[in-house]
């Protein structure tokens, strides 16, 4: 089962880009904001298009795009891997350990995710987003994980009801190991590909979330992120006047970052399903 | 190419008859030599068993005798003759429309399971028939075709009006042959038929091969399983598979009661049918394990496992040796005389 | 023959009910009794759907009965503490793909072996890492196996008549007296069911009583000393093997008996 790092990483063309394509990403993101110019300060003229000193451009207010870009992959892609470990902690502990317990539990943590999977979520984010007066990064991350853990639980806790049966678990109850142990040891192990995988998706989804929110003025109250960079593009028309270079970047940087995250994830679920490779 | 009189004869004698038959699986894990060399043959009216453990290579054999072997598995060399036609050397179009189900027909393995579960049996008899025949066939007219070779085989003709999952598995195995006989094929290629039925689905499973085989509606058939006792109660002729090579071959009784080849003898004594065996005669070990076959041993392949190899074992592969209606390859018999070789 | 009777199971019955307002009773077993005596092999001898797995399970208390009584020594197993019924009644399955593991080496089960000992132990017992090699070594040895080829790998590493024999090894770790085989060999193939058909007999010499589950009626005859036959969730035949299998009673066991294809004898056509 260890070939399976060399398989992804020195072999698989597919992952090694993906891969690639998101450091780069991250990097901009973690070390952008120290190589550019102040976001917030008002450096040139309004609407100024892409020259030698605002690679970017700026946007309505005289501030350099670049600027605001890197500092908004930085806030983007830390409330995207916020709510995303957090939604997944939230996942693997009711819908894992509740698929183990079985019973009673059991049907009671999958009710509940029924429920908030059939909530609609938009307006429900508006709802809660407008609830907080000031809403930080890390509240906007949490609003969203709370709204996003019930499908990766209910994917997660059909894995966790299969693996269940399996005869390693039942030599592992008796030889006397708790049900903690065999939860966290015997089963989680087995399913760490689906579970990297609904990290991918909520991950993504998290980062597609908050640009939602953010679109609709909802966003996080004072940081940068790409969906506040969007909104205000929008709120004052650059689109009308022409200023692609201030909403078109971010967008695309969303659409890049999410898609590969989700294309990585789909390669790795190919590494660990032979069959999804049609090798039976 | 004039034949003459005998080799003629020869020819109408078989209806199967394969000449170092090799087929490679190649994939990544990189080349498992399958099936190496398989030279056999069954005349017209036998029904050949072909016997050996999980990993012999007789599913391997069985599929590349229909000329569309599954993925991965690639013809590599050898002939095959069905009644004549040489099956590796035919268009696939000729195949399907002459061989298939009229000479040849081929029950894999799984075949139970691989009925269409939304499907009743007779739309999917419908099915088939349209694709064999290019002619329109209804789900009725279908059932009508069917419900008489149906009941020629002590079928119930209303299992055609069934879904799969209303039919045992005893009961589906049946049907999936009674389908596949429907044109009376010369030949029937079974693989592990009975290997996932339970004992008495078994027996009405042998009684109905052994009825077909008696009715004269399958003239031959080749049945490949690891169960030696259901082959006993099948089989004129037995044949035995290790490790891709075919190391004997014979009448039932010769095999059962008199194997020559060291693996025979050790797979015979490995059985425990539920007969009275003296104690020394049961719980008999065959030392280590069958061999990777990317790299298979060199020379005989069971040398590494037989308690009387000898030097030559080692690096040379022995002939296949004729004798008294029985073929072996073994080098302690080589010259054709049982004794120290 | 030790005529001691270390389990007795009584009027067994498992129906799995499903859904909580409209339940649907699906019967598994009915009313099985049966005892397993010290060194001794008994069989149950079952087609797929007759009950003998979920007699297996409930024996080896991985699921609970709906009704009925089970005895280790004289004492109502329900009452015993799990940890130390498992000191004592242990377990073999199927498929032994299945049963190990695969993200650890083939050594786990066996340190979890001892794992249950130290828990189990009235003296607060203790096993240094040193101490378990050396137990797996030597136990290893005895059933014929080469530790040096096989401890440390992973289980596609090794062959599945070699992880079977590692699970009888495992069992020897913890030393029951009872050992429950459900289906051993059925996924194996024929030098290795020797193998293991071997070894459960030697523990039944040792003093082990072996409950040997079984579709394979030959394997069931020449390796037990009594058997039982079940159907439909319940025995429907009980008594010695030769008994059973050679001059059976009852009419399903008659049919199975005659329909089982015989190596020496042919069937009249």
């Amino acid at each position: 089962m260890m070939s399976w790092k060399k398989e992804l990483f020195l072999k698989n063309r597919k992952f090694q880009v993906c891969l690639a394509i998101i450091v780069l990403i991250v990097l901009t993101g973690v070390i952008g904001p120290f190589m550019t110019l102040d976001p917030e300060e008002y450096t040139g003229d309004r609407y100024e298009p892409p020259s030698s000193k605002h690679l970017l451009g700026t946007e309505t207010f005289g501030k350099d795009v670049l600027a605001q870009l890197v500092v908004g992959i930085r806030n983007s892609l830390m409330v995207g891997a916020i709510a995303g470990m957090l939604g997944l902690m939230i996942a693997l502990a009711a819908g894992g350990l509740g698929a183990y317990i079985g019973g009673a539990p059991d049907e009671g943590i999958n009710t509940i995710a029924n429920i908030f999977l059939v909530l609609p979520s938009v307006p429900v984010l508006i709802v809660l987003s407008v609830a907080f007066k000031y809403r930080s990064l890390f509240i906007i991350a949490g609003i969203i994980a709370v709204l996003g853990w019930a499908g990766s639980a209910r994917s997660l806790r059909s894995q966790v009801l299969s693996l269940k049966e399996r005869d390693f678990v039942n030599l592992a109850r008796i030889s006397g190991k708790s049900n903690v142990e065999i939860v966290f040891k015997e089963i989680f192990p087995n399913m760490l590909s689906y579970v990297f995988t609904s990290f991918c998706w909520m991950f993504g989804g998290a980062i597609t979330a908050e640009a939602g929110i953010s679109l609709l003025g909802l966003g996080p109250s004072m940081a940068v992120t790409l969906g506040t960079m969007l909104h205000y593009a929008l709120v004052n028309e650059a689109q009308i006047i022409g200023a692609w270079w201030w909403f078109l970047p971010p967008g695309l940087v969303l659409i890049v970052f999410t898609g590969t995250l989700l294309m990585m994830s789909s390669v790795i679920d190919d590494v660990f399903n032979p069959k999804l490779r049609g090798l039976v | 190419m004039s034949l003459t009189k005998s080799e003629l004869k020869m020819m109408s004698e078989f209806v199967l008859k394969t000449g170092d038959l090799t087929g490679y699986y190649r994939g990544t894990f990189g080349v498992v030599h399958a099936v190496d060399g398989v030279s056999l043959t069954i005349k017209k009216g036998e029904i050949l068993g072909l016997a050996g453990e999980s990993g012999c290579g007789k599913s391997t054999f069985t599929q590349l005798l229909t000329g569309t072997p599954v993925p991965l598995l690639h013809y590599e060399s050898g002939k095959v003759e069905v009644e004549g036609i040489d099956i590796w050397n035919t268009p696939a179009e000729e195949l399907r429309k002459e061989v298939k189900c009229k000479l040849l027909s081929y029950v894999p393995q799984s075949a139970l399971n691989a009925l269409n579960p939304t499907l009743r049996l007779r739309k999917f008899v419908a099915d088939m028939l349209r694709e064999r025949t290019g002619q329109k066939c209804s789900p009725n007219e279908a059932r009508e075709f069917l419900a008489e070779h149906f009941r020629a085989l002590n079928l119930d003709e209303h299992v055609l009006d069934r879904y799969p999952h209303e039919l045992s598995g005893g009961m589906r195995q049946r049907a999936v042959i009674a389908i596949s006989t429907y044109a009376k094929p010369s030949l029937l290629l079974t693989d592990e038929p009975t290997s996932s039925l339970d004992v008495a689905s078994q027996k009405r499973l042998i009684e109905m091969l052994l009825s077909l085989h008696r009715t004269g509606m399958i003239k031959s058939m080749m049945i490949s399983s690891h169960d030696i006792c259901a082959l006993r109660q099948l089989c004129d002729r037995i044949a035995i598979m290790y490790a891709g090579k075919l190391v004997e071959e014979g009448t039932t009784d010769d095999i059962i009661n008199n194997p020559v080849h060291p693996y025979t003898t050790l797979l015979l004594d490995s059985l425990l049918p539920l007969e009275h065996l003296s104690k020394d005669e049961k719980f008999k070990i065959i030392e280590g394990r069958p061999p990777d076959l990317r790299h298979p041993p060199p020379g005989c392949r069971f040398h590494p496992r037989c308690p009387q190899r000898t030097d030559i074992c080692t690096f040379k592969m022995p002939p296949a040796v004729e004798k008294d209606g029985r073929s072996f390859s073994c080098w302690l018999y080589s010259k054709g005389e049982l004794g120290d070789g | 023959m030790d005529k001691y009777e270390v389990l007795i199971v009584e009027n067994l019955t498992k129906y799995y009910t499903s859904g909580y307002i409209l339940t649907k009773k699906i019967l598994g077993a009915e009313n099985v009794s049966f005892n397993l005596r010290k060194r001794e092999v008994f069989s149950i001898v079952g087609e797929s759907g007759s009950g003998k797995s979920t007699v297996a399970k409930i024996i080896l208390r991985l699921i609970n009965p709906t009704s009925g009584k089970i005895y280790l020594d004289g004492k109502d197993v329900f009452s015993f503490d799990k940890k130390a019924y498992w000191r004592r009644v242990q377990g073999v399955f199927q498929d032994p793909y299945s049963t190990f593991n695969h993200f650890y080496t083939v050594d786990k089960p066996l340190m979890d072996a001892f794992s249950l000992l130290e828990k189990t132990s009235s003296k607060n017992k203790k096993y240094s890492k040193t101490e378990r090699q050396e137990i797996i070594r030597s136990i290893l040895e005895k059933i014929g196996m080469n530790p040096d080829e096989i401890l440390g790998r992973y289980p596609h590493q090794i062959s599945g008549g070699q992880m079977q024999r590692l699970l009888i090894a495992r069992s020897l770790i913890i030393a029951p007296d009872i050992l429950l085989a459900d289906e051993p060999t059925s996924m194996t193939d024929a030098s290795t069911r020797v193998a293991i058909l071997r070894e459960l007999l030697r523990l039944k010499e040792e003093g082990m009583a072996v409950l040997f589950i079984t579709h394979d009626v030959g394997q069931a005859y020449h390796i037990s000393d009594r058997a039982a036959v079940m159907k439909d969730g319940r025995i429907v035949e009980i008594g010695s093997s030769e008994d059973v299998f050679f001059h059976p009673q009852h009419p399903y066991t008659k049919n199975l008996v005659a329909s089982v294809p015989k190596l020496h004898i042919k069937w009249n056509a």
